[in-house]
């Protein structure tokens, strides 16, 4: 995605390898951010913010601690976590009753579920849900991580994962057999 | 685990189109806008927070001055009749001993009648030191002979004194003539001279520092080091001196530093284009008449060129150095040894510069990673007094940047600057 040259010369603030490091991972940013935050009309602030901060903080980046990739998703899904403190959006958070739950989750293969459908389901999953489930299940953070990013506990994290998964299970299931019916008619 | 790698894999070929307002051209100017409002805050509140640190830590020191300065120093340091206070203790009286007696003599015991039939003139002479020093036990302290005169005469206790105040004479004796006759000329005259090695403790100064500096690369030393050459530049600042105690001086103070550097460089310009007017651009042969005429007018060449080019780069720093010293003074001469640190609070670059092949702006970003930055200084000086409040002098200071003025890991910049300082100094 992008090498050492380019960042090494950000490093230096070569104002062309901005301009080459924001063409080269805008389309990655974008997903991350319209996976994470649903209103459009944000987009583009908080993408200015997170080259603002990835511009600025270039000289942090290590690459002997990791890709430059993981490094910038971080601050992509931080800048978006902030959005949510911002607008207080982000505390539809479940309650922690649901243990048991959260204890065996019910294993959901996605292997055998059609793409536009599983898409569109984790689009319209409820918040709380969703930000934890992208986070642990599509983007590979830990619960620890998540307790970091989001400001909710493990054990929130861990219930909230639980209930994601049986709400998409169910959600499939309603959705496969709407597409099956509408396939028969 | 299966399944999450394929969830994972979905959303990684999840290629979203990219939405035209997200362009570059139309992100630009946002991100740039964004991270300078980023780049201050982050600045200012670092700054905020070095000043916050400093401005407390220098009023310690400030409270602490007064503690360090004994009552001895402290009178040494305010009051300007030091020497005249050491006349009286000549006297075997302290200064307020004087002025006391001065309104004895003047006003109520020469208005006290004359005794009958008293004429003992020792008694005379001796009834005016009795009358105070026996009175007062405090000015025993600093007398030496006629402190053992009244302590004889004090044995006496009370009834001697009342006893005295009758007997003195209707016209002064000759010893409080001559006493009163000095405390007139002290009127008159205004204070005693101060000797020339007395200076006062605490000034204020004002002074100009043409300077030069040096750039104090590490080891591992970019591709301008070679082309940039550092100038003589102004300096100028405020600084308050305060004796501790015993030579002992602190320091405190304002300054402005400018830094600047000459940047020369050749580039070679592969394609360039100029024009030349009104010149012959061919010729044209007449065939009939074999005559060779000179066609005018405008040509273009592309050529190779050579560029040199030349900048004068600038760095500016306010700083807040605070300093101990050390200073002794012969005659109307002073020196003095201070030394210390220095917090710059803001700084400004100015200028082009050459990084690995690249030009660079110090106006859209600066080379030297320089919000906040730490050095120390050692400033050698001599002054001469003019008179008693006002000298003149001039002092040699070197400064060391502690903190490395380098954004990149691998390169160290920290730089030395020499002053000459020329100082104006104004005793308080």
């Amino acid at each position: 995605m992008i090498d050492i040259i380019i960042i090494n010369a950000l490093k230096k603030g070569n104002q062309s390898a901005y301009k080459i490091l924001y063409e080269r991972t805008i389309a990655y940013v974008y997903s991350i951010v319209r996976r994470f935050v649903d209103v459009e009309h944000v987009h583009k602030d908080i993408i200015q913010d997170v080259y603002a901060k990835i511009y600025i903080n270039i000289n942090q980046f290590d690459s002997d601690k990791g890709t430059f990739k993981f490094w910038m998703r971080r601050i992509v899904i931080n800048q978006c976590f902030e959005y949510f403190r911002r607008e207080k959006r982000n505390a539809p958070i479940v309650s922690i009753d649901y243990i048991g739950d959260m204890a065996q989750p019910e294993p959901v293969d996605f292997a055998d579920v059609d793409k536009d459908l599983l898409l569109r389901a984790i689009e319209n999953m409820p918040k709380g849900y969703k930000n934890v489930f992208l986070l642990v299940e599509v983007e590979g953070y830990d619960h620890s991580e998540v307790s970091q990013i989001t400001g909710v506990s493990e054990v929130s994290s861990r219930s909230q994962l639980s209930r994601a998964k049986s709400w998409l299970r169910k959600e499939l299931n309603l959705r496969t057999k709407a597409s099956k019916a509408n396939g028969f008619k | 685990m299966d399944s999450n790698n394929k969830l994972r894999e979905l959303f990684e070929h999840d290629k979203t189109n990219v939405p035209d307002f997200l362009d570059w051209s139309e992100m630009e100017t946002g991100i740039k806008e964004k991270m300078v409002i980023m780049d201050s805050a982050k600045g200012s509140i670092k700054r905020r927070e070095w000043l916050r640190r400093f401005f407390f830590l220098s009023l310690g020191l400030l409270f602490l001055i007064p503690l360090t300065c004994g009552p001895e120093e402290a009178d040494r340091a305010n009051n300007s009749n030091v020497e005249e206070q050491q006349n009286l203790v000549g006297l075997g009286l302290t200064r307020e001993a004087y002025e006391e007696k001065s309104t004895i003599v003047s006003s109520p015991v020469s208005s006290i009648p004359p005794p009958v039939g008293s004429t003992d003139a020792s008694q005379d002479v001796i009834n005016p030191y009795q009358l105070v020093l026996a009175g007062t036990t405090d000015y025993r302290r600093e007398s030496i002979a006629p402190l053992q005169v009244v302590t004889e005469l004090s044995k006496d206790a009370d009834s001697r004194v009342t006893r005295s105040f009758a007997s003195l004479p209707s016209a002064p004796s000759k010893l409080l003539v001559m006493i009163d006759s000095d405390l007139q000329r002290q009127e008159y005259n205004g204070p005693l001279p101060i000797e020339k090695n007395k200076h006062r403790s605490n000034m204020i100064s004002v002074f100009a520092s043409p300077g030069t500096w040096n750039t104090g690369w590490g080891s591992n030393t970019p591709i301008n080091v070679a082309l940039e050459k550092e100038l003589w530049s102004l300096g100028f600042g405020l600084n308050y001196t305060r004796k501790i105690k015993k030579g002992l001086l602190l320091n405190i103070g304002f300054q402005y530093q400018r830094m600047e550097r000459r940047l020369d460089w050749n580039d070679l310009i592969e394609e360039y284009t100029y024009v030349l007017t009104d010149t012959i651009i061919g010729f044209e042969h007449n065939n009939v008449t074999s005559e060779l005429s000179s066609i005018i007018g405008d040509t273009t060449f592309t050529v190779y060129a050579e560029r040199q080019v030349t900048h004068f780069n600038r760095s500016e720093v306010i700083q807040i150095p605070i300093g101990i010293g050390y200073s002794r003074s012969f005659g109307r001469m002073r020196t003095n040894v201070i030394g210390g640190t220095a917090l710059g609070v803001w700084k400004k670059h100015k200028g082009i510069s050459l990084q690995d092949g690249f030009i660079e702006d110090y106006s859209i970003r600066p080379v030297f990673n320089t919000d906040v930055s730490f050095s120390g200084f050692i400033d050698i000086g001599v002054s001469y007094h003019l008179s008693e409040q006002i000298s003149i002098g001039t002092s040699f200071m070197i400064q060391k940047e502690y903190s490395n003025w380098s954004y990149l890991d691998d390169v160290s910049i920290r730089p030395t600057v020499f002053n000459t300082k020329l100082v104006v100094s104004y005793s308080l």
